[in-house]
């Protein structure tokens, strides 16, 4: 038997399924949940509960959304014919922080790893095969990461979708803004001089 | 390039060392089972973040160390450009590396900063064992001169394992060809690199090989020659064989699907040393292969120096039996 109150030891069991939170971190979140103004807590349990049941995922696009279709694929000013294919909802979240792109995105929930017994049937790959094949789309931008497995995942959908769409490109890898060259690995920078451009 | 000081906690025997070292060569001499061997490869954990005695780091902490303490190395390295510390900490079963204190997130950034050769009996593997012996050789000396040889090498061994994963899923071919492909694509690119970097390095430790050889004495001529693993396709080491080889990969599909393994690329390649013209491996003396060995660390060496414009740490195991291997062919 454990030492805590098992109302207690409950809540810490719950915790450490949470990523990065070990055994020692859950005690401490669940002896400071105890500690806050009742109302405090409670309104973490309804916070999380309302966003269990409202949240759900956009039918077209697969982003994580209250209404469906979501926002993105719902506005009008966005071009509907420029998709931007993406392995997670997260990935969505820093392409609309940088505010560049116009166009709408397609959730893969992940990329192909055959090592880890992930085919194209766990991923969102038909939904995106539909949208290419109704034959609107102009242009669909792999932005899968620079992993193994997410360059993989792009060469698999550009040879998958090359008969449905006319332009298929890959987000540019190389060095990141406000870096410094010194600090970049040799693979970054081979990768960012293959797509070197002339400069205007 | 010079080792300052070195700190040893839970490392194998080592339950607790602090070492400042001199200029100049440092000798460690004492009964057998005192710790020389586990000071050698502590010393080669910083260089390589990896024992070169065992695949398992839970082997290099102390077997009696209570479980919730770190076993660790610490060395402060000289180097031309600058001075560095590194550290290893071994932790319930996790491997953490520090460079000056900040944590390093791959094992690829360690490599470089120090650069070490061993010289141990057991070098004699290079000669006797298997290919893959041939390709740690290879592998450890590369990746220590190019992180671009390193990442190649991580990038088709990631591949790989992916292809042999489908290879072994028990689809028919038809099923798998377009997931194949991929992984193919991805295998051929770094093979281009892993072959060009292999040859290049080959040549060099060939021609340096042949000249340690002919100073202890040797009658024979040494000779290195890559066996790569385009070489029955008909491709010369030198020139791009990516595309060959994505084709090769593509033409044996039905075969390594019966076989659940890829059978061509650059894990299955070997080199072969020769004196005067026959097998070292199957023609040599013991005392004529230990020669082969000690020219090819000494050509190791000497590739490394040119490399990295800086000498590497010499670190030389039980090494009477080697330098009497010199004199012996005299």
């Amino acid at each position: 038997m454990s030492k805590t109150a098992s109302a207690m030891e409950t809540l810490i069991l719950h915790l450490t399924k949470l990523p990065s939170v070990g055994r020692k971190t859950a005690e401490r979140l669940a002896f400071h949940l105890l500690r806050a103004p009742k109302e405090d807590a409670l309104a973490l349990a309804e916070a999380i509960r309302a966003m269990r049941e409202r949240i759900r995922r956009c039918s077209i696009c697969g982003n994580i959304t209250e209404d469906d279709p979501c926002l993105i694929c719902r506005d009008e000013r966005r071009r509907s014919d420029v998709v931007c294919v993406v392995e997670d909802p997260m990935d969505i979240v820093a392409f609309e922080k940088s505010e560049a792109f116009e166009g709408v995105y397609h959730v893969l929930d992940g990329c192909l790893s055959p090592l880890q017994g992930i085919t194209a049937s766990d991923l969102r790959i038909d939904s995106l095969e539909k949208r290419a094949r109704e034959g609107s789309v102009q242009e669909i931008i792999l932005a899968t990461n620079p992993s193994v497995e997410g360059e993989a995942t792009a060469l698999y959908l550009s040879r998958l979708l090359e008969p449905h769409v006319k332009k298929i490109t890959r987000i540019g890898l190389g060095v990141p803004m406000g870096g410094s060259l010194e600090y970049a690995d040799a693979r970054t920078l081979k990768k960012a001089l293959e797509g070197r451009t002339k400069v205007e | 390039m010079l080792l300052r000081e070195l700190r040893a906690r839970r490392f194998r025997n080592l339950r607790e060392i602090d070492l400042r070292f001199p200029d100049g060569p440092v000798l460690f001499w004492g009964d057998n089972a005192q710790g020389k061997t586990n000071l050698l490869e502590a010393i080669y954990f910083l260089a390589t973040g990896r024992s070169f005695r065992s695949r398992n780091d839970r082997e290099c902490v102390a077997w009696d160390a209570p479980p919730d303490e770190a076993a660790s190395v610490a060395g402060q390295i000289e180097r031309a450009d600058a001075r560095r510390e590194i550290r290893v900490v071994l932790y319930q079963g996790e491997k953490r590396l520090f460079l000056d204190g900040k944590p390093l997130a791959r094992l690829a950034e360690l490599f470089g900063e120090l650069n070490a050769v061993l010289f141990t009996p057991a070098d004699l593997q290079i000669i006797q064992g298997g290919p893959s012996a041939r390709r740690r050789f290879l592998d450890l000396e590369l990746s220590q001169i190019s992180p671009a040889y390193l990442a190649a090498l991580q990038r088709y061994n990631q591949a790989l394992r992916h292809r042999n994963a489908l290879l072994r899923g028990g689809r028919p071919l038809e099923r798998i060809a377009l997931d194949l492909a991929p992984y193919e694509a991805i295998m051929a690119e770094a093979a281009g690199e892993i072959l060009r970097h292999r040859a290049a390095a080959l040549e060099d430790l060939g021609r340096r090989a042949a000249r340690a050889h002919a100073e202890f004495g040797a009658g024979e001529r040494l000779e290195i020659s890559y066996r790569h693993f385009m070489r029955n396709d008909g491709a010369d080491a030198r020139e791009d064989v990516v595309e060959k080889y994505r084709s090769r990969l593509e033409a044996d599909r039905a075969d390594d699907l019966r076989q659940g393994a890829t059978r061509s690329g650059p894990h299955r390649d070997d080199f072969l040393l020769t004196l005067d013209g026959r097998s070292a491996q199957d023609f040599a003396s013991q005392g004529q292969q230990r020669s082969c060995a000690l020219a090819l660390r000494i050509a190791e060496v000497g590739l490394m120096e040119a490399r990295r414009g800086e000498a590497p740490l010499l670190l030389l195991d039980d090494v009477g039996s080697e330098l009497d291997a010199g004199r012996r062919t005299d």
